[in-house]
């Protein structure tokens, strides 16, 4: 949460502007295919051609975009093919599943944030998002509770509001379908809240962990009621994941903490920095683990910087890895995985320009206005447009509609039918 | 006319705050210079593609993995690198792109080649050979090392940037190092001209986050892409602030004489008294465990940059069997030395001691204090001691490859790049309406204005990376999206203006 301070400014500043919103159907895609020589086959809209090279504007999982291909990639080209149904499955890769060899499980990594894109909790990690990929994982990761899910997680934090929906996700959804495990390459704030009903935890050498105390405005510090809420909620999930709550009051407020561990390896926590062995977090600060400091109290299962190295933490010999590879990424790339960084890319992309979006709107809207009724719809379909995009936005986020205007989705569904009927009279 | 002006300027003023910062204020006034126009302009709506702005007609066109196309002169070819003359709607720029990110080479047609029934368009394709690596030496190749070596100069974040250091390693790659050589000399001095270094204690604990976008390189990407790691050797001369976390994801350090790693001390003050204890105190703990992971990546105890970054952070040393053993406490036997004492009343650093960079409230590297601490592995000052010191004077090949074109090229281009920015910005405020001051010469004006905009959005996804915040605060440039906005704004008084 040390980016709920932003988040809140933004949601300040942008509820005060003026906005109009207009709904229009979605353009349906022109019906071109492209076959790839991957296997994938691609229906869209052929936006550019030259010499061999396509650009393809296309859906994935509701998601617009649009992929150059080089000659070299494509098997077929076929304009205005009919198109087929998509549905709501993405339309990414149509790879044959992995065939699960036996005695090896089947394993596969998602990133719950990443430096390219955006990391905030809320935002570009949300529990929607984690819900909506459940079928895919079990697809191809079965349903015998032998299939493992590992969150490679980079997160500064984010909304406080986004812990308790992730944390019951991952807790009632993930951990009962399969083995469910953090590696951690950072997890600060709600990011360490959301990863801390996993009972399996690594970590990279990298890997921090901690560093959750909730704020708000310029670095102050909840209290009161607020506080206790935030404290009683870590209490809850870390009986979830099995620790200690003093490790998690350690990481929310200036919470001493001391350890001894046993002749039987069992770590024991003391609330001051004199009781125990060794200290694990001093007077006066806030506890954010280490690699090291992780591993030595155990809250840690070991340290992974490459896969093998977590397959062997993780007490295999060989796993199954389900995913292609892809240039610059140490692990393999599933669909589900890709459905998560194609999602944050697009929310980036908006996070950007949402601010632009408001401005535009309300000088279309404006200019419509300031208009004669003849010469007015050129400007109110320029506002319809920006309109469409601000409510994608939403559909894709629904968290934008507190980040972006500081409304429930509830609230911001009225305000959309509100700046219908603006456009509509503006139109009459 | 008028309450559409003072309309889209108060909102403009509303922009939300965003990463790399756009001064509202300054965006507002190129939208207010803007609107000062008014009126229509039609055909401009649709942006097309960077490189329809160009004429393809007879002219080179580099075809890029990501779908970017571009028209122009080739100026050079190595077999690593492009170097690339084109223009950006008028405003024209000279760059090296890596091969590695270009698809397809298409050069323009010769009239002999018109004659001979090439593209009409005048584009002939060029197969791109993959760079050949470096000869091996004539004595043999077996047992040979070959060693890529990139000096890092300038300042950090800007001239040391992950960019050219990407290219780098993959120029490394192609030429099958075995060893890559890091010499980092960041600028760390407050005065362009003089140079002067600045001293010890002056500290910017943040910019780690800055070279968080760097170290991956090292710690994530290059394992990815490498079938074998070649060994990583950092060579220190200067090293503060953002460029003090860089040599740490290296296990091989060396410094030069009057090498120094630090100017992360001032952690503890960080906030001043902004806010609640609490916060600031959180705050400090996750940039702390931020560090510590490069540091531990790197193999180095993570105390020593508590040591470097806290002030109030007491660490002592002895050394058994020649090895440091770190100790949280004030030295308690003539065996051990303090590295840093509390800094609390007496024990705060005197100026004269921060002058002289003696002080020890936090801990700043140099050659000797690094060397006993077990982060250096020995004190150089040559090439040749350093390759004496990694084992490779004998089986050390140097890699003719293209380490110090990378480099000089991204400077020279991010200069040049700076420049066409402020000149666009110059251009655009300067646009104006000429006479007779019809629809056309209005709609003429408009027009320029939004691909002077265009221009300088391109300049800024080319190279922001290298651009910072205060830069483009200091010369008034908005970020992309606002320029998005101030160009919505022009295209909705064209709409608006009548013949």
């Amino acid at each position: 949460m040390n980016k709920l301070y932003s988040a809140v400014q933004a949601c300040v500043r942008l509820a005060a502007l003026t906005l109009c919103l207009v709904i229009s159907a979605t353009a349906a895609m022109a019906g071109d295919r492209v076959t790839l020589k991957d296997g994938r086959v691609l229906e869209g809209e052929l936006v550019r051609e030259m010499d061999g090279y396509v650009w393809l504007k296309y859906t994935v999982a509701g998601l617009e975009k649009t992929d150059f291909f080089a000659p070299n990639e494509i098997e077929k080209l076929e304009r205005d093919a009919a198109a087929a149904p998509v549905g709501d499955a993405p339309v990414v890769a149509t790879v044959p599943p992995v065939v699960a060899r036996p005695g090896v499980p089947k394993a596969m990594i998602i990133t719950l944030g990443d430096e390219e894109n955006g990391d905030m909790v809320g935002v570009y990690m949300t529990a929607e998002q984690l819900k909506k990929a459940i079928p895919y994982l079990e697809q191809e990761l079965g349903k015998d509770g032998q299939g493992i899910v590992v969150f490679r997680i980079h997160s500064g934090g984010g909304l406080a509001l986004e812990v308790q929906r992730l944390s019951d996700v991952i807790h009632n959804e993930y951990k009962p379908r399969f083995r469910t495990v953090a590696w951690i390459d950072t997890a600060i704030s709600a990011a360490a809240m959301t990863a801390h009903c996993l009972e399996e935890i690594y970590f990279t050498s990298q890997g921090n962990y901690g560093a959750c105390t909730m704020f708000s405005g310029a670095l102050v510090a909840a209290k009161g009621r607020s506080l206790e809420d935030a404290l009683v909620l870590m209490e809850k999930i870390s009986a979830r994941g099995g620790y200690d709550p003093l490790i998690m009051r350690a990481m929310q407020i200036q919470q001493p903490l001391s350890a001894t561990i046993d002749a039987d390896g069992i770590v024991h926590y003391y609330g001051d920095t004199t009781s125990g062995d060794f200290i694990v977090n001093r007077e006066n600060e806030i506890l954010t683990f280490n690699a090291i400091t992780a591993a030595k109290v155990k809250f840690s299962r070991g340290t992974a910087d490459s896969l093998d190295q977590l397959t062997k933490l993780m007490g295999y010999q060989e796993i199954q890895w389900v995913g292609g590879e892809t240039k610059g990424v140490a692990w393999p790339v599933s669909r589900i995985e890709k459905m998560q960084m194609d999602f944050r890319k697009r929310v980036a992309d908006d996070e950007k320009r949402t601010g632009e979006y408001i401005q535009s709107y309300n000088m279309q809207v404006a200019a419509a206005a300031g208009e004669p009724r003849e010469t007015r719809a050129k400007f109110v379909g320029r506002a319809r447009n920006t309109l469409d995009t601000i409510k994608s936005m939403v559909k894709n986020n629904p968290n934008f509609s507190f980040m972006a205007f500081g409304m429930t989705t509830e609230e911001f569904e009225e305000f959309i039918q509100q700046q219908e009927k603006i456009l509509r009279d503006l139109m009459r | 006319m008028a309450h559409i002006q003072s309309n889209a300027h108060a909102t403009v003023m509303k922009l939300p705050a965003r990463r790399g910062g756009m001064p509202g204020q300054l965006a507002a006034g190129l939208l207010a210079t803007t609107l000062v126009l008014g009126s229509a302009w039609a055909g401009v709506w649709a942006e097309p593609p960077a490189a329809s702005q160009a004429t393809p007609g007879k002219q080179d066109l580099l075809i890029f993995r990501n779908g970017n196309i571009m028209y122009g002169k080739i100026v050079t070819e190595t077999p690593t690198t492009v170097r690339f003359k084109g223009s950006v709607s008028g405003i024209e720029f000279e760059t090296d792109y890596p091969k590695t990110d270009i698809l397809e080479i298409k050069k323009a047609a010769t009239s002999g080649d018109a004659a001979s029934g090439a593209d009409p368009k005048g584009a002939v394709p060029v197969t791109i050979e993959p760079a050949k690596p470096a000869a091996a030496p004539s004595d043999g190749a077996i047992g040979t090392q070959q060693v890529y070596w990139l000096d890092l100069t300038g300042k950090f974040g800007e001239d040391i940037s992950e960019k050219p250091i990407r290219d780098a390693m993959k120029d490394a790659k192609k030429n099958k190092a075995d060893v890559i050589v890091l010499t980092l000399d960041a600028d760390w001095s407050s005065n362009p001209i003089t140079k002067e270094k600045r001293p010890d204690d002056t500290a910017q604990f943040d910019a780690l986050f800055r070279a968080e976008r760097i170290m991956p390189i090292f710690v994530t990407e290059m394992p990815a892409e490498w079938d074998e790691m070649p060994r990583i050797v950092f060579w220190v001369k200067d090293a503060m602030a953002g460029a003090a976390f860089m040599p740490l994801v290296s296990k091989e350090i060396y410094f030069a004489s009057d090498g120094r790693v630090g100017g992360m001390g001032n952690l503890s003050q960080i906030f001043g008294s902004m806010g609640d204890d609490v916060v600031r105190e959180k705050q400090r703990s996750l940039r702390l465990g931020h560090a510590e992971g490069w540091a531990i990546t790197g193999g180095y105890d993570p105390r020593l940059i508590r040591a470097m970054a806290r002030s109030e952070y007491v660490l002592s040393v002895k050394y058994e069997g020649g090895k440091a053993v770190l100790l949280e406490r004030m030295p308690e036997g003539p065996d051990e030395d303090l590295l840093t004492d509390d800094g609390i009343d007496a024990n705060e650093d005197t100026d004269r001691q921060k002058a002289a960079g003696d002080g020890n409230d936090v801990l700043t590297l140099n050659a000797a204090t690094a060397k006993a601490l077990g982060v250096s592995q020995g004190t150089v000052d040559t090439q040749k001691e350093l390759l004496s010191a990694l084992g490779l004077e004998r089986t050390g090949v140097l890699i003719n490859g293209q380490a110090k074109q990378i480099m000089k090229g991204w400077s020279q281009g991010l200069d040049n790049a700076k420049r066409q920015i402020r000149k666009a910005i110059e251009e655009y405020t300067e646009v104006r309406v000429e006479a007779p001051g019809d629809y056309r010469a209005r709609s003429k004006a408009r027009s320029t204005r939004i691909r002077k905009l265009e221009d300088i959005k391109t300049l800024l996804r080319l190279w922001g990376e290298g651009i910072s915040g205060q830069w483009l605060q200091e010369y008034g440039v908005p970020d992309l999206a606002t320029i998005n906005t101030i160009q919505e704004s022009i295209r909705i008084e064209q709409l608006k203006d009548k013949r």
